[in-house]
């Protein structure tokens, strides 16, 4: 089996008195887009930089893409920090050369990368100007150039969209997509669950130093043991009186809202009502939002986790 | 590290301030040398533009004192007595005859210690001097003239023979004031460098903490090497100015000492076919090179405390006062390079760079105070890197407040 692109056992990193980070296990498969979720403060930029290897750990292993973090995994990880910055009085082919090289690229291979990236995004007529003329959205462009330019093999996004145009979290977005579409592994950290939960297959949730829970998106949803079906039928609701699938039904009007008994299966209900004999115009499964979830599940401890995580990690 | 140091080298290299300071300092010391050649200074002070009257009572000095003073270039006459005039209006009175001093030699004059001269103005301190040598001799020969002693000048009586100081411990390479100022050049040199370029070390490192560039930085290198590649960037680019300066610099003595022979040789300083040693040369780039590492680790690790511009002179401070202490101490080791406190301070790390430098550059350094000096400057180098590369990779990620010196060494023990 190929390992993990991500591996983390145990891992803590206290700064002075004040713990970042907390006995965390992680696991990311390749090929995935993970999400790390949580509020401000709760240790996920930490989380980045120890799989970087920009903070060494207190305590705990750490693996990245199958081996401790050298100088080969460096150069095939991508990084793109939460504070953003470029070399304001270099030129922006010159910068972005710069970079490949540095991920251990050769400088022709560099060059020519660069330069396909800044044509893609309609940046090449100025590739010599240097980045201090720039406009913020510009700006951000080479910087994303800057974090793909090597072909990373794993990509490290610390609050993408934070501070993002439109057109720019557009562009991101696609350029994640399609280098996960190329067997490439995306871990990025937000605060906006919405955000996860519309790219990620995968989530992490840290609050206060520790982890929540993780997973599969849909396990995640599926172990909150809040099942909710949709249903609008046309016929008698007597299939509905299944005290061993059902455990409450709210009328909605045009649809009932089913909640399931825990652990029962939607197929065995759905099996019932077409038994009996109902229309059905809607089955479905409604999930609950990973907002709700991680609300349920953090709320507690947020509030006294939140005030000891500061450090802005 | 070899992108990092390529950048940093570059970046500089070409940036406007690194040609036009390259291009100043050798045009400066064209100025310094072409200027004296081609506009000669007159000096006011120089120049001597009396006229004398002599009152000679003896007789027997004033034609020969004329004769002397008109060699001086004044002109001098006898006049027979001072106008009669009261004493409050004799000034006027003087110049009214055309005369700028007059000049008693009462009788006696001869044995007395003291002559008179009544002067319109003030005399300058070279026109005071010109005056009393002309007066001595004259007196002298006329003395001489006396006793019967005509065939000898009073110059060739008082000539005394130069002394050439030749030290035996060695070669045969004296502390001679070009010596010493070669040691002193060299030595003022290394200090400027090193505090030109340890700043631009440490704005380097702000410069990416500010832009927000050094985690990106930090994710793909490890903080030594990105340290590392500052330090040796910077380094070279400094290597290029001097290396620059230094080829100027030799052409322009060469051409501008040969140039300069025919004016140097008037106020008796000969400086024809003097060079500096090659092995003093060779000194000097290796404690150029030595004294640059070992105060970059300081300055890089200077840098990467700070958050923001304001603080960089804070910060600074210690480590300049570290490069001032030997430039402190550089004249007295130079006129006393053998004294057991001079050889002691020459050896200490922070110090070895400049003191030993110059202490070679005047005096014969017994081959073991070279080696151990060496050995000692490069254990601390290592020492200092060591520190300054923890420093380093904790600070470079802090935002805020600078740390205190129990957060530093919290900082270098746990890393």
């Amino acid at each position: 089996m190929e390992s993990a692109a991500v591996r983390l056992v145990g891992v803590s990193k206290t700064f002075g008195a004040v713990s970042a980070v907390q006995d965390l296990d992680l696991v990311v498969p390749r090929g995935t887009i993970y999400g790390l979720l949580g509020p401000n403060g709760a240790g996920k930029t930490t989380t980045l930089r120890i799989i970087l290897d920009i903070l060494g750990a207190d305590a705990g292993t750490v693996e990245v893409l199958g081996r401790h973090v050298d100088d080969v995994v460096r150069g095939r990880v991508g990084y793109l920090p939460e504070e953003r910055g470029l070399y304001q009085k270099m030129k922006v082919l010159e910068q972005l050369t710069f970079f490949g090289v540095l991920k251990g690229m050769a400088r022709a291979d560099a060059r020519r990368e660069a330069l396909r990236w800044l044509e893609r995004l309609e940046l090449a007529d100025r590739a010599n100007e240097t980045v201090e003329n720039f406009s913020k959205g510009m700006q951000q462009k080479v910087q994303f150039i800057s974090t793909v330019v090597h072909r990373p093999e794993l990509l490290i996004l610390d609050e993408p969209f934070s501070g993002l145009d439109p057109i720019n979290v557009d562009t991101l977005k696609e350029i994640v997509l399609e280098r996960q579409r190329d067997g490439a592994t995306v871990i990025f950290s937000t605060h906006m669950i919405e955000d996860a939960e519309r790219l990620c297959e995968r989530v992490c949730m840290i609050a206060g130093a520790r982890k929540v829970l993780d997973g599969r998106v849909a396990e995640v949803k599926a172990a909150a043991g809040r099942l909710d079906l949709a249903i609008r039928f046309d016929g008698d609701s007597g299939f509905l009186d299944a005290p061993e699938l059902v455990r409450s039904v709210s009328d909605h009007g045009r649809y009932v809202e089913v909640r399931l008994v825990e652990g029962a299966d939607p197929q065995a209900l759905l099996q019932r009502a077409v038994e009996s004999g109902v229309r059905i115009y809607r089955f479905e499964l409604i999930e609950p939002s990973l907002r709700e979830i991680f609300l349920d599940k953090a709320g507690h401890r947020t509030s006294s986790g939140q005030a000891a995580a500061t450090n802005g990690a | 590290m070899w992108a990092i140091v390529q950048r940093e080298y570059l970046q500089r290299v070409r940036s406007r301030w690194f040609i036009i300071g390259t291009l100043i300092v050798p045009a400066l010391m064209i100025a310094i040398v072409l200027v004296p050649i081609v506009f000669p200074i007159e000096n006011a002070e120089d120049r001597v533009d009396l006229r004398i009257g002599l009152l000679d009572e003896t007789g027997e000095v004033a034609p020969g004192l004329a004769e002397e003073l008109v060699g001086e270039g004044i002109s001098a006459r006898m006049i027979p007595s001072l106008p009669k005039v009261p004493a409050e209006s004799l000034g006027a009175a003087l110049l009214d005859t055309n005369l700028d001093a007059v000049l008693e030699l009462p009788r006696g004059a001869l044995d007395s210690s003291t002559v008179v001269l009544l002067s319109t103005r003030r005399l300058s301190r070279n026109e005071r001097a010109v005056l009393r040598d002309a007066i001595g001799r004259d007196v002298v020969r006329t003395r001489l003239r006396e006793v019967g002693i005509e065939s000898v000048s009073p110059e060739e009586l008082f000539r005394s023979p130069g002394v050439n100081v030749v030290e035996l411990s060695g070669d045969a390479r004296g502390a001679d004031d070009a010596a010493q100022a070669v040691g002193i050049i060299f030595a003022m040199l290394l200090y400027t460098l090193l505090i030109i370029y340890g700043q631009m070390v440490t704005r380097s490192v702000l410069e990416e903490k500010t832009s927000d560039i050094v985690e990106i930085m930090a994710s793909s290198v490890r903080p030594w090497e990105l340290m590392a590649g500052k330090i040796v960037g910077v380094g070279a680019v400094g290597l290029t100015q001097f290396s620059i300066w230094a080829a100027m610099g030799a052409l322009i003595t060469a051409y501008g000492i040969a140039a300069a022979a025919p004016m140097l040789a008037q106020s008796g300083i000969d400086l024809t076919g003097f060079t500096i040693p090659p092995g003093l040369l060779l000194m000097a780039l290796v404690f150029f090179v030595f004294g640059y590492l070992l105060y970059a680790g300081l300055f890089a690790a200077g840098g990467a405390m700070l958050s923001n511009e304001q603080d960089v002179q804070q910060v600074m401070m210690p480590i300049v006062i570290l490069i001032i202490i030997p430039v402190i101490l550089l004249t007295p080791t130079i006129e006393t390079p053998n004294e057991a406190w001079a050889v002691a301070m020459s050896m200490v790390p922070f110090f070895s760079p400049v003191l030993m430098l110059a202490r070679v550059s005047v005096t014969q350094v017994p081959p073991w105070q070279l080696a151990l000096t060496l050995l000692l400057l490069v254990a601390a180098i290592m020492a200092i890197t060591w520190a300054a590369g923890r420093i380093y990779r904790v600070g470079i990620l802090m935002k805020g407040k600078r740390p205190n010196v129990p957060e530093l060494w919290r900082w270098v023990r746990h890393g």
